[in-house]
Parts: C-alpha cells; structure tokens; sequence
C-alpha cells in the first residue's frame, strides 16, 4: 500500500481539565472462581507452535520443584518411616510386627500422610518460590507486556506451572512412599532383626494397587490445586513490591488450607478407600 | 475493515493528567496507514492512551476505536486477536527476565495463532541484526543494559510484522541517536505508529508526522 505523504504542518490542541481515574481491566484474577474459569477456557486457544516451550517451561518446573527437592524429600521420608516403625515395635506383639507394620505403613504412610507431608514440602519450597515469581513478574509489567502482544498469561505462565507441579508432586509421593518404606525397614531389621523378604511380604499384603494409583491421583490433584492457587495469588497481586510478601503470604496459607482439605474429604469420594 | 480507513479513530479521548491533578483536553485522532503520530505528554498520560488501545485500560472520556474494534467493549477473544496484529512496546518494557533477548523476540511468533510467513528464527536474527543485537542476543535482560532491552521490546512488536505499532515513551530508555534508528526500521518495517513521550521535543515526536502536544493543554 502506498505511504500517504506527510503533512507539513503539527496541530496543537485546545486546553481542557476534569477529574476522572483510568479503569484498568484485568478481568479474571479478581477471584479464583473467575481465574479457574479463565484457565480452563484458555485450553482452547493455546497455540500449538507454543508446546515445545511449555514443556521446556515444565520440564523446569520439575526441576526446581521435584530434583533439587529429592534429598530434603529422602531424609524427611526415611525419618518419618523410621519414626512410624519405632513406635510400631515398641507396641506390637513380635509375632504380629511384619503384619502390623506393613498395615500401618499402608494405612498410614501410603494412604495419608505421604501424599500430605510431601505437599506441605513443596508447598513451602515451591508454592513460595511460584508466587513470589508471579507477584513480581506482575510488578515489573511482564505480565502487561505479554498481555499487550496478545499472549495469554494463562498460557505461559499458568500451564506449565501447573504441568510441573502436578507431575512433581505426584512423583514426590512416590520417591517419598519408597524413603519411608526404606527408613521403617531399616528400623525393623536393626531393632527386631527383620528380614527384607518378611518385610516386604507383609508391606506388599496391606498396600494394594488401587492404594498406588490413589497415591499417584491424589499427587496430580494436591499439585493442580495447590500451583493454581499461588499462581493466582500472585498475578492478582497490585503493582507495588509491598505486595509481594503479602501475596505470598495469602497463597500459601490457601495452598495448604486446600492440602489439608483434599486430604480430609478424599477418602469421603465414593471409591476412593 | 477498509483498506482506506483509519486504523486508529480517537473521538474527543481525554486523558489523565496527574502533574494537573485532572484530565487533558479533548481530542480526535484519525491515523492512516503508513502515517506516524506522536502524542506528548506526562508517563501516565501516555500510558492511558497506549493501554486504552489495547484493552488493558479504559479513558476516562471519549472513544477509542483500534483496526475497526472498539477495545473497551470488546470481548477476550476479539481483543486477544486485535494484540495480535497490533505490536506494542510499552513502558517499563516488561521483556521476560528469565529467557533470552532472543527468545524474547521469538515468544509472540510462537505464542500466535496468526499464520506465519517464513521461519521465526529467520526472522528473529533478521531483527536482532537490524536492532544491532546480535553480540547481546543470549543475554538475559537484567544483564543486557536498559538500551539494550528498550530495543529487544521493539523487536519483540515487529516479529509477527504487525499492521500497528503502538509505542510507549521510547525516550525514557534510548538516546537520540538510537531512537532515530529504531524509528527508521518501524517506519520501513510497519509504517504506521502511534507514538508517546513525555517531551514535545523528544525524538520520538520529531521523527512522526504529526505530534499531538497534550503536554501544554
């Protein structure tokens, strides 16, 4: 299309005042009903070209959240597996042991306070890390600037957190069941000369298969709701630093509120246990 | 929307004017294809109006119209296609801190549903060259200097070859002598610009063809 020319003259404009305040619209992180809604609407608009960078922003998720969490994960596991172990021999009939402690690491363990423990410590490693990233990408005008170009913060911020969250958790449970099976044996064999075999025979009688894909469910599950709910906390920070802790704060304590609710009404879903 | 038709239509806007305590005065804007405006005036006053463009923020008064949408009233998904083919820089430049300046160029290729013509990494050296990027295109934006993302901004707008550029107080972050640089690339590569600055006599406003100085008003 051919450029009109120029023209040579600059118009001036006549003076004018009032009062008035400039709406900003950010509809959608007001609440998280709304933002939840937002989120599961934009799966429909996500441009394919884009998959590749958000596994690539997932697969970093997982590592910040899942590989530099495994050795706090591994002590804190083998700790509470010993833990559980050590109380269980100290009551438990010899006879009964094998029996009693793999009952009580399925019940206990693999059922509840694995898939529990585990979120509350990436909760607070990676909840706080999440939202205070996303408070401040908010307060630098990222989020606007990408906004502004059309590309959906939804998209690059909020899926492949959640995609990494979900897997890291889910992933976390597992590594977590396996550390504090490994921490009750190790309590079992030295205190009461247990063998692995005996072990093993008796944890593998209590858990059954459904009590593994319930671990694996409840990992994806804890890890959506807990990532959508920093994420959100923090893109619906205001554009002020103060704010940033603040956000911080409020998603984490809605994470975990969330954490300890699933957990509670989980085994109440018809099926479920 | 006719090819002939103004791709930005300004009805009476007035805009917040914080250094008055109130509003500008009242104009009317019509830009046509290929042609450049700058408007002058404070940093909120300039960000009302880019913003106002684009959806992210409603005027106080008057009418914005953009390539035939109306942005105020408009829904999530025509407003998401309108920023497609609008580039924008805005101010502070909001690259994101954790990639590239590369692949901050190439995040709206990527991320668009609009059909591209060649390959986005052509196209993304193409523009780091021509923005004089290239030694610093692996950098992160935090070591990369002020200027030096104010530029990587303004290549991340002309990626997709928008039909509009809006930019936003390109004064604040470059010298005169890259302005007039970045500006000749906007003008062969789009053509048509709505500018702002805070300075009626900033480059930005000397390289337009008009300028519209709320600055005085």
């Amino acid at each position: 299309m051919p450029r009109p020319p120029a023209p040579p003259a600059r118009p001036a404009l006549p003076p004018h005042r009032s009062l008035a305040v400039t709406a900003t619209r950010r509809a959608g992180y007001s609440g998280f009903p709304p933002f939840l809604g937002a989120a599961l609407l934009a799966s429909a608009r996500f441009p394919r070209r884009a998959l590749a960078w958000a596994v690539r922003l997932a697969s970093d998720q997982v590592r910040f959240t899942l590989v530099q969490a495994v050795p706090l994960l591994v002590v804190l596991a083998f700790g509470t597996g010993a833990a559980v172990a050590l109380e269980v021999t100290r009551f438990a009939d010899f006879v009964a042991l094998s029996d009693t402690l793999g009952l009580v690491l399925a019940l206990i363990i693999v059922r509840h306070f694995g898939p529990l423990l585990t979120t509350i410590l990436i909760v607070g490693r990676s909840g706080t890390a999440v939202v205070t990233e996303m408070a401040t990408v908010q307060f630098t005008g990222e989020v606007s600037a990408l906004e502004a170009l059309g590309i959906d913060p939804i998209h690059y911020y909020v899926y492949p957190r959640v995609l990494g969250g979900a897997v890291s958790t889910a992933a976390a449970i597992v590594i977590f069941d396996f550390a504090a099976v490994a921490g009750a044996w190790t309590v079992a064999s030295t205190q009461e000369g247990m063998s692995l075999h005996t072990f093993l025979d008796a944890f593998l009688r209590a858990v059954t298969p459904a009590d593994v894909v319930l671990t694996v469910v409840k990992g994806l599950v804890f890890g959506v709701g807990m990532i959508l709910l920093c994420v959100h906390a923090g893109l619906s920070a205001r554009m002020s630093p103060t704010q940033i802790p603040i956000a911080a704060r409020r998603g984490v304590i809605r994470a975990l509120l969330f954490v300890f609710l699933a957990s509670v009404l989980f085994p109440l879903v018809p099926g479920v246990e | 929307m006719d090819a002939g038709a103004p791709l930005v239509r300004l009805r009476e806007v007035r805009l917040p004017a914080p250094e008055r305590g109130g509003l500008t005065a009242a104009f009317s804007l019509e830009l046509f294809p290929g042609q450049a405006v700058a408007v002058s005036g404070s940093a909120r006053t300039g960000a009302a109006l880019i913003r106002a463009c684009l959806g992210l923020a409603t005027v106080p008064a008057g009418e914005v119209e953009v390539l035939g949408v109306r942005p105020e009233s408009a829904q999530a998904v025509e407003l998401a296609r309108l920023r497609e083919e609008v580039g924008t820089v805005l101010d502070p430049h909001g690259l994101v801190s954790n990639t590239s300046l590369r692949q901050n160029l190439l995040l709206p290729l990527l991320f668009s549903h609009r059909p591209m013509d060649g390959e986005p990494g052509r196209r993304v050296d193409e523009l780091l060259r021509e923005l004089d990027l290239t030694d610093r295109a692996d950098e992160r934006p935090d070591a990369a200097g002020p200027g030096a993302c104010e530029r990587a901004a303004v290549g991340r707008a002309l990626a997709r070859r928008p039909r509009l550029l809006l930019l936003e107080n390109l004064d604040a972050a470059l010298t005169p002598r890259e302005i007039r640089a970045v500006m000749a690339l906007c003008r062969e590569e789009i053509g048509t610009i709505l500018a702002t600055a805070t300075d009626p006599g900033a480059s930005t406003s000397a390289l337009c063809d008009f300028l519209v100085d709320l600055s005085a008003s």
